[in-house]
């Protein structure tokens, strides 16, 4: 009997039969009734991005700075003779809006000239308070984009030398499309990459025979980008990074979903991209989402302007590829927060960051009555509840 | 005796009780509520008399205690479905009791025994529609709890043939119901769940028992009338606050039971007890754990037969061991569609020890339990072992100057 009993002390419960229905379950769509579209347009400083644009489509219009400081700290005093001088970039994409494969495009190389004033900083800077016609400019030289690899660009070495001697004191190079009637952009790695522009210089110091070089990296470097098309459209949000222009979507469904229990399953924030306004260039467009606050959102609905949603970390991000139609932002913390009453609703705050492409565009249809329904956006929560 | 008694309460935790699929229903399984000895009779003892051994079924019977005593049950029961369908087992703890002598004619006990037990899980895989598209999701879902019932009491013995008892039990307990979720069914808990029911409540216990002159024929009667019985729930959610619900009352069942012991020839005795519940109708309606049920009044027929021990200390040990048989058929106050009913035959045998003041009684018990999950699970046949050790020593006793 004894061992009968010890044989039976493996516990192991009976099976629950028919325990029946364990959640209360609920959909809940909200409507672009309850929601409002806030359109923002910041200062731009994208002189943080990975990537420098210089080219001239229907989208926009860009060009780069380069800024070199201080060249005779780099250099030994007893330099004679400036043998070479070239710039190096390193190529990272030709942007066609059209799909159409890469092509040869001149890009202009130009001193720009001011008096030895320096004219911009790359933190301060951008198309709006930065303008080219302003100033005077040198034409240096020419070169042919090429998708491959590092592009070296001889200089004149009388340029390096005017910077080291301090006759001019005017060390911004500007790189600009030549040839503007061929749609296309295209990009070089900055000095914010592992792939950073420079300028090698080789030099003989007196009495050697001996040539050496030396590379110099730009102090500063900035993409000057401006879009064709600012005026804002009815009835679409334009999403991007180089013009700071980010959304926010406030929405109200807390009368629709009381219980502070429920477990919110799924909460998807679905926008319909509008492709007239959209510009991807066949690439995933990197869709960030923070949670709203009372710092961007008054207490009278008012929207901050200077807020600035990239000097946050994001909260959600949705990557968009290049062929979707729609945007699905998954919003269930959000939902779940103000549900069980942790989280304030003050909606979202969407946008991208200067580290992505600043010449994409993603536009989404808000719940303007002029976009067809389907097209409005629409948040569809599912909740549960144990019973 | 106190360290008898840290390790038999030692022993007895570790050990093992009935266990079911019908337990997720009503209170959950009622657990025998007797010490192996009228385990081993047939569940019937309602009439039984014990001097070493506490009966805990009959407060009328708590007289003429010769040890002050302190007893323990543990039990273990495992069970398979006929259809094949996979068994389970459960060990189970029946609590102890104590017991004293107070003069000649009087007897005081208290005690803690757990009345029902419910334990069960279940673990679902499925999907809801979501916007075209489906979710996924896991849950787990395990139940445990049940009634306990903590309890003191004392007979008087009016004459040489009838004695009155009182009892008075207080009943505790809680269920745990624990649910987690995982949405995707990706292997992490996105959500847990848990429900207390938490009872309380009082209940009265009168006894009777009547032997006859010639001290051949014993028979017994119990009423058991609920005084008071309350519950709630208290839901703990993994969001938002939790909940308290308020408190209700629920009529508790009543029970009366009535039994018999008559000796046949010198050293065999039969017993045995007829018990009936009445149910209210709407109780499992209004508390249910997992189900919501409808109730039907139960019964309990028990006989057993016991070779009664020799005491003569010339004896040999055979002589010295009680031995019983009895068989029971029981059903319960749950009710969907059809009845739980129980019958099954049982077998034991009683050790002394201690030279008469203590003793371990053995019990196995072979059942089949039917009901309305048979289309489901088939008939459940069981198959549970319960050991009571009583140890006792002549504290209270007064004994007679010659």
């Amino acid at each position: 009997m004894a061992v009968g009993m010890f044989n039976s002390c493996e516990e192991k419960l009976p099976t629950i039969q028919n325990p029946g229905s364990l959640y209360d379950i609920d959909s809940l769509v909200v409507s672009a009734d309850s929601m409002d579209f806030y359109r923002v347009v910041r200062e731009p400083y994208i002189g943080t991005s990975d990537v420098l644009y210089i080219g001239n489509d229907e989208n926009v219009f860009a060009y780069t700075l380069l800024k070199f400081t201080k060249i005779n700290e780099y250099l030994p005093d007893a330099v004679e003779n400036f043998i070479g001088f070239q710039l190096l970039l390193r190529s990272y994409h030709q942007y066609r809006s059209d799909d159409s494969d890469d092509s040869p495009v001149d890009i202009n190389i130009l001193n720009l000239r001011n008096d030895g004033l320096d004219p911009w900083t790359e933190d301060s800077n951008s198309v709006n308070n930065f303008h080219l016609e302003e100033y005077n400019v040198d034409t240096l030289t020419s070169f042919t984009y090429s998708d491959s690899d590092t592009v070296f660009i001889d200089l004149d070495t009388s340029l390096v030398r005017s910077w080291f001697d301090g006759t001019n004191g005017d060390r911004s190079l500007v790189l600009m499309q030549a040839d503007t009637s061929i749609a296309a952009v295209q990009a070089f790695y900055s000095t914010e990459s592992s792939y950073y522009p420079m300028v090698k210089i080789f030099y003989r110091e007196t009495g050697d025979t001996v040539t050496q070089s030396q590379l110099i990296l730009p102090t500063e470097d900035l993409s000057i980008i401006r879009y064709k098309q600012t005026a804002e459209s009815d009835g679409v949000l334009k999403i991007n990074s180089g013009r700071a222009s980010f959304g926010v979507l406030t929405f109200k469904f807390e009368n629709h979903l009381q219980d502070e229990n429920v477990y919110v399953a799924e909460a998807n924030l679905r926008l319909k991209i509008d492709p007239a306004w959209t510009r991807r260039y066949g690439e995933t467009f990197y869709l960030y989402a923070n949670l709203a606050d009372s710092a961007i959102v008054g207490a009278d609905g008012s929207i901050d302007s200077e807020y600035d949603p990239t000097s946050q970390s994001y909260d959600i991000y949705t990557p968009v590829s290049a062929s979707a139609d729609s945007v699905v932002i998954n919003l269930k913390s959000l939902i779940q927060g103000v549900t069980s009453e942790y989280i304030q609703n003050y909606g979202i705050v969407i946008y991208t960051v200067p580290t992505f492409s600043n010449i994409a565009t993603l536009s989404i249809y808000d719940g303007s009555e002029q976009n067809p329904a389907e097209y409005r956006p629409q948040l569809r929560i599912l909740t549960l509840k144990e019973q | 005796m106190l360290q008898r008694l840290s390790i038999l309460l030692s022993v007895s935790i570790t050990l093992f009780a009935q266990t079911s699929n019908y337990a997720p229903y009503g209170f959950g399984l009622p657990t025998t509520g007797a010490s192996a000895r009228f385990v081993a009779l047939g569940q019937s003892g309602a009439a039984v008399a014990d001097s070493i051994s506490l009966n805990t079924l009959n407060p009328a019977l708590w007289t003429g205690f010769s040890t002050t005593s302190v007893q323990g049950q543990v039990g273990s029961s495992s069970f398979s479905g006929t259809d094949g369908y996979s068994g389970a087992s459960l060990p189970e703890y029946f609590g102890f009791s104590m017991k004293f002598p107070v003069g000649k004619y009087i007897g005081v006990a208290f005690g803690i025994r757990p009345l029902t037990r419910m334990r069960g899980e279940y673990s679902r895989v499925d999907s809801i529609p979501y916007f075209g598209n489906s979710i996924e999701y896991n849950t787990d879902l395990k139940v445990n709890g049940g009634i306990s019932e903590f309890y003191l009491g004392g007979g008087y013995r009016i004459n040489p043939q009838l004695s009155l008892g009182v009892k008075t039990g207080f009943l505790f307990g809680s269920y745990l119901t624990r649910m987690t979720t995982d949405i995707g069914n990706d292997g992490s808990d996105n959500s847990f769940y848990r429900k207390y029911a938490v009872v309380e409540g009082t209940q009265l216990q009168l006894g009777a028992h009547w032997i006859s002159s010639n001290k051949k024929l014993e028979l017994g009667c119990i009423y058991d009338q609920n005084l008071k019985f309350d519950y709630y729930y208290y839901h703990d959610y993994y969001y938002g606050d939790d909940t308290t619900l308020v408190k209700k009352g629920l009529k508790y069942p009543t029970t009366i039971r009535l039994g018999f012991h008559k000796s046949v020839g010198n050293t065999l005795a039969v017993s045995g007890d007829l018990a009936y519940t009445r149910v209210s109708s709407s109780l499992f309606k209004k508390f249910g754990i997992i189900h919501q049920s409808s109730t039907r009044n139960p019964i309990l027929v028990g006989f057993g037969l016991e070779k009664q021990p020799s005491l003569l200390s010339s004896s040999s040990v055979w002589e010295k061991l009680s031995l019983r048989t009895g068989a029971f058929y029981r059903t319960e106050s749950v009710y969907m569609s059809d009845n739980i009913t129980e019958t099954g035959i049982s077998f034991g045998v009683g050790i002394p020890f201690n030279h008469y003041s203590s003793r371990i009684d053995c019990a196995v018990v072979a059942s089949v339990r039917d009901g309305f999950l048979v289309n489901t699970i088939g008939r459940e046949r069981l198959l549970s072992f319960y050991i009571s050790v009583t140890s006792g020593e002549l504290w209270f006793k007064r004994f007679r100057r010659f």
